[in-house]
């Protein structure tokens, strides 16, 4: 063949790749391989074809393929590149070393295959060898950037070996706070060495490796930076202010914001209280107010008198949620008690002097309040004797001032009450009083909310006479403030008319109000009249503003209560959540889901969302570590430990779990029982999901995008529209991870442990347990317990008793064995049927008094139980279908084939019954009586009867389409 | 009130609350993690005391000779934080660092015709509009009728364009493919 014809030929696979024909690549490939059966790089490009076929054989081909392709030890750019997608594509990023290492040893001089090999090993954290090849290629080839890829490879190292140490003697608290994360996902043993020893010796030796780099390469600020950091960690903070004070250095930390923050936190370890106080001043004189100078200023106010130990210094940790870290107050000696107040009084006339001059000037500053309430809060978190609850300030008064000042902010009300806990009692009573006062008097005129500010302070006196206000409330008393909070939206509503619809309206946080105090109404009185008015306040609402997300979270959570799962997703998905926010956000609509998916009928929607949130998992994998590249690549070492907690948070995200949980129930409802309804891949990810402790995982899921304006004694806005005793978190994922784990994988294969010696090439150290994983998913804890509802808790002790029943049978053990499961009575076999098949119509009872009773049962009850009983019953199909299969040649008369006959007869008749309630509730649902049951809450202020209209259609589809699911996956 | 700070990777977990806004697009991981790979002191958010996020800006460098400059991606601040000054002080410290760290000549950033509240924000704090590039937006904004949207390009001066080259009385007049802009 021609060389001009071979290259046409491989052009022409290459299109076919581009284009996604991979069956004819396949078949391109295989033609010249015929004629060149050695042909590496052809073999290399039927590897990349299969791989990206996504079928299971092709996969299977293309790694035994590849495995040739890298034994060949190839060394051809265009074979590399291949190989190198291929290996991506099949996820063996550690082939990826050994292919570039290998070519590399046999290229020496060629430094992008050194860089290659180098990053290869990035890409998974193998921080030792590309420490080592980093300072080999620095050797041969003296580029600075190599040096420096040794240096932070060498400081990643001590990192691990310091995971455990305090964050006091380890680098930079910000970076320290996430090299534990870092360190639980690489699962670098930890040894019994001395880690001080190995971590000091690191980096003594990055230090070493720095001071062979020229001068100059400090230009860049983050090897400046990495430096410091360096230092600061071998305790050498007073090395790292020389050069901070070097002409170089100012620049630096004029121009570089990383090289600011690790500035500050060198003064807090060097105790430079003094400097610090006279910089931060001079800042703050130039009007940059920004949070951390005041910070920095009361600290060394309060630090010049009392200086905490090296290991408690609250440093201002963005990665740390709230204004203070948790840190352990350090008591003051009794001669410094006075001294300590003393400081607070002076630090206190800095910023009252800074209000009254902010005043004079006109300006509208909120620096020098904010400071002082942090003043009150530090000086309380002593320990002064007692002497602490003097405090320096009177908060009521400076809030009630703050609130005089601010009021026509929307952020003064989260400035309120993010200090609410410096107030007692008569504290709240008086800003409550004072807050009900302003809205009265802005109330009684009404024309006079002619503008933005005025509206807002309007808004900001009802959300702070609400947020003070006494509880329990009554229902009236809720019902009566939802009629005055509507009022007023109504009255305001005109001030927004002339906005362009993108934008949101001002009067919005007063419908949330309302809404918020209907929903409080029903929490009081069980009434659902109140829900379904706060439904159409809602819809009205979202109507006039339709990007307001706040009003659309709540919408989404009162529909879900009244069982309309359907407009709950539709209003979820207005709001256009996607990529990354799908794991913060999707829980407001996959939380509890599977009732909702109707999956049974057909209605992937749910099933489709749930998909579709699980994506991100997949884009962390294959782009996180290739950003972490990048960040090497432009030597942005600030940035390596961020993107390495940030792939881990995602890696190990709670919502990970419970997304993969709610997926294969959703899946398992669509499909019936089959035992191909969960793919392998996703068992493999449930075993190793369930095996990492709950600890391990990261909680991501964002709640402070969900408005709460109810009284802060009483429960939030979230807690009163919970489905559920507590949102499904780690208990419950780990519960059902177990019913899942345990009926639909073998217990040798869960006992499978993955090869030591890949694990170890891995860096991976799995916990280590007192039983198998096939003894542990027949327990459950109290934790796993108090997550669940009284339906859950049902499905989870019914599998259970079904499970250990068979394996009973199966390990021909007696019927009257060992106790395992969840200390349930065991018996003989007439016993346990009858408690699996009594549970069935205990279950069915329940749901028939449920939907029989449709003023009295939130329609979520009816969906969750009816739900939960099918997934019981599909369970209970698939364990059983595959004893009835293993029993077969035995006689009709064998006990287990007989019970299972007897629990499927009656479990069906239940399901019968419950598809008939379901029927006869679908048929009782009706828009005129709900607009007659709520058309007087909120009077004729609201228009109830469209949303009437479309929540009754919701839930008639709701209860039909699940009845009519359960009998065409179940009863059919 | 606010801690002006770099943006990090974990910012990502809890933006939405700026995300959620209609103008305010959210990317892919690679999108925002190749912007922090490259140019972190070019991105930060607005924090506030209690930790929550209040905006974010996040900006590049780019361009060749004259051309060289800073520009703002993305640029956006949460509802309920508005009017308290945060915008002026990310761009402020962007353009700072556009003209000390990278020595650019100029910091630009494109706009949608419609958002005129962001115009004139830009306009306030010494934009100015240079060129009206055609079909920039590709993709509709919530509001428009059009398929496709132009944009217009603002400017201001840094102090290396010392001859305000980036100013022009008439950009909006002077009109640019979209293919003819990085």
């Amino acid at each position: 063949m021609s060389r001009q014809l071979e290259e046409r030929q491989v052009r022409a696979i290459y299109e076919s790749i581009d284009t996604g024909s991979y069956k004819a690549a396949v078949q391109q490939a295989n033609k010249l391989l015929k004629r060149q059966p050695g042909n590496v790089l052809y073999k290399a490009l039927k590897v990349l074809a299969l791989a990206r076929t996504g079928r299971p054989d092709d996969e299977a081909e293309a790694h035994g393929l590849l495995d040739e392709v890298i034994l060949s030890r190839p060394k051809d750019e265009s074979v590399l590149g291949v190989t190198s997608h291929a290996l991506k594509a099949l996820n063996r990023p550690f082939d990826s070393i050994t292919l570039f290492e290998e070519a590399f040893k046999q290229a020496p001089h060629d430094e992008e295959l050194g860089s290659q090999a180098f990053m290869a090993n990035i890409r998974v954290g193998n921080w030792k060898p590309a420490q080592l090849l980093a300072t080999r290629m620095f050797k041969n080839f003296g580029k600075d950037r190599m040096l420096w890829w040794a240096v932070m490879c060498a400081v990643l190292q001590s990192m691990y070996a310091n995971a455990q140490l305090t964050a006091s003697s380890s680098l930079s608290t910000a970076t320290a706070t996430k090299i534990s994360a870092a360190s639980a996902a690489m699962k670098q043993p930890a040894g019994d060495k001395d880690r001080t020893d190995v971590r000091n010796l690191l980096l003594n030796l990055a230090l070493r490796l720095i001071e062979r780099a020229p001068e100059t390469t400090h230009a860049n600020a983050d090897r400046f930076a990495l430096h410091l950091d360096i230092l600061q960690a071998l305790e050498r903070a007073d090395e790292a202010l020389v050069m901070l004070d070097t002409e170089h250095g100012k620049h630096l930390v004029r121009t570089s914001p990383v090289v600011q923050e690790i500035r500050r936190e060198l003064i807090l370890r060097t105790a430079a209280w003094d400097k610090e106080r006279a910089a931060t001043e001079e800042a703050m004189q130039f009007v940059d107010r920004s949070w951390e100078h005041v910070l920095s200023n009361i600290n060394s106010h309060l630090y010049s008198v009392v200086a905490p130990s090296i290991d408690t210094i609250p440093i201002i940790d963005p990665g740390l949620p709230g204004p203070l870290p948790p840190w352990p107050a350090p008591p003051v000696p009794e001669d410094k008690r006075e001294a300590l107040l003393a400081a607070a009084q002076e630090c206190k006339k800095y910023f009252d002097a800074m209000i009254v001059q902010d005043g004079e000037a006109g300006k509208d500053e909120r620096t020098g309040w904010l400071a002082l309430l942090e003043l009150e809060r530090r000086v309380r978190a002593y320990d002064l004797g007692g002497r602490e609850t003097e405090g320096v300030i009177d908060v009521p008064e400076l809030l009630e001032g703050y609130v005089k000042a601010f009021g026509g902010k929307a952020v003064c009300v989260e400035d309120v009450l993010g200090h609410a806990e410096l107030l007692d009692e008569a504290g709240k009573e008086r800003l409550r009083a004072s807050a009900e006062a302003t809205a009265t008097e802005l109330e009684t005129d009404v024309a006079s909310i002619t503008s933005t500010s005025v509206l807002q302070r309007l808004i900001t006196a009802l959300k702070l006479s609400r947020a003070f206000a006494a509880v329990p409330r009554t229902a009236e008393q809720e019902v009566t403030d939802a009629k005055r909070y509507a009022a007023a939206y109504f009255a305001a509503l005109p001030l927004g008319k002339d906005i362009p619809k993108t934008e949101i309206q001002p009067a919005d946080d007063l419908a949330v109000l309302a809404a918020q105090a209907l929903v409080g109404a029903h929490a009081a009185s069980q009434d659902q009249a109140y829900l379904y008015a706060a439904a159409a306040l809602l819809e009205t609402a979202c109507s006039a503003s339709r990007y307001a997300y706040g009003l659309r979270l709540c919408l989404v959570r009162v529909y879900r209560m009244l069982g309309a799962g359907k407009l709950a997703l539709k209003h979820y998905r207005l709001l256009g959540a996607k990529l990354v926010q799908t794991d913060t956000l999707s829980h407001f609509v996959l939380a509890r889901g599977s009732m909702f998916s109707l999956a049974s009928n057909g209605d992937l929607d749910y099933l489709a969302e749930a998909t579709e949130a699980g994506v991100i998992y997949v884009s962390n994998t294959a782009e996180t570590p290739e950003m972490l590249v990048r960040a090497f690549q432009w030597e942005k070492y600030s940035q390596v430990t961020d993107f390495m907690t940030f792939q881990d948070r995602l890696e190990c995200s709670l919502q990970r779990d419970l997304t993969l949980v709610e997926l294969a129930r959703m899946r398992i409802l669509h499909t019936g029982p089959r035992a191909g309804a969960i793919t392998d891949a996703e068992l493999v990810d449930m075993k190793g999901f369930f095996d990492r402790i709950v600890s391990d995982r990261y909680d991501n899921r964002d709640l402070g995008v969900l408005p709460s304006l109810q009284p802060i004694a009483g429960d939030s806005f979230d807690k009163q529209t919970t489905l559920g005793p507590v949102a499904p978190a780690g208990g419950w994922a780990n519960a059902f991870l177990k019913v899942y784990l345990r009926t639909f994988v073998n217990p040798l294969e869960l006992d499978r442990q993955q090869d030591p010696e890949v694990l170890k090439k891995l860096g991976v150290e799995l916990p280590t347990h007192d039983e198998p994983l096939s003894e542990r998913v027949k327990h459950l804890t109290d934790e796993e317990l108090s997550e669940l509802t009284e339906e859950e808790r049902a499905l989870v002790d019914a599998v259970d008793e079904l499970l250990s029943w068979v394996e009973r049978h199966q390990t021909k053990e007696a019927a009257n064995g060992n106790g395992h499961g969840n200390g349930h009575a065991e018996g003989g076999d007439k016993d346990v049927v009858e408690r699996i098949a009594k549970g069935f119509e205990d279950a069915q009872a329940r749901i028939e008094a449920l939907a029989a009773d449709p003023d009295g049962s939130l329609a979520w009850k009816i969906l969750h139980a009816s739900t939960l009983l099918h997934e019981r019953f599909v369970l209970f199909s698939l364990v059983s279908s595959s004893v009835t299969s293993k029993n077969a040649s035995k006689k009709k008369t064998d006990p287990l084939a007989q019970g299972v006959r007897t629990i499927r007869t009656r479990g069906t008749a239940a399901l019968k019954a419950v598809c008939a309630a379901l029927t006869a509730r679908a048929e009782r649902e009706d828009a005129a009586t709900l607009v007659e049951r709520c058309k007087d809450v909120l009077g004729d202020a609201v228009e109830v009867g469209a949303t009437m209209d479309v929540l009754a259609a919701s839930r008639r589809e709701a209860f039909e389409g699940l009845a009519h699911g359960i009998a065409r996956v179940s009863l059919s | 009130m606010s801690r002006l700070r770099s943006f990090r990777a974990t910012d990502l977990f809890k933006f939405n609350n700026i995300n959620l806004d209609v103008w305010t697009e959210t990317y892919s991981i690679s999108f925002y993690l190749s912007y922090l790979a490259r140019w972190p002191d070019l991105c930060y958010v607005q924090e506030a005391p209690n930790g929550k996020l209040m905006g974010y800006v996040i900006g590049k460098a780019e361009g060749s000779g004259e051309e060289w400059h800073g520009h703002v991606t993305a640029i956006s601040v949460a509802a309920e934080y508005r009017r308290l000054q945060l915008a002026n002080k990310m761009m402020s410290l962007l353009e700072y660092i556009s003209d000390k760290a990278y020595r650019g000549y100029f910091v630009d950033l494109y706009v949608r015709l419609d958002n005129k509240i962001a115009m004139d924000l830009y306009e306030r704090i010494g934009y100015s509009v240079y060129r009206r590039v055609q079909s920039y937006y590709g993709s509709l904004s919530p509001d428009s009728v059009s398929q496709e949207e132009d944009a217009y390009d603002m400017r201001k001066p840094l102090s290396r364009d010392v001859h305000r080259r980036s100013v022009r009385a008439n950009g909006r007049n002077v009109l640019v493919s979209a293919s003819q802009v990085s």
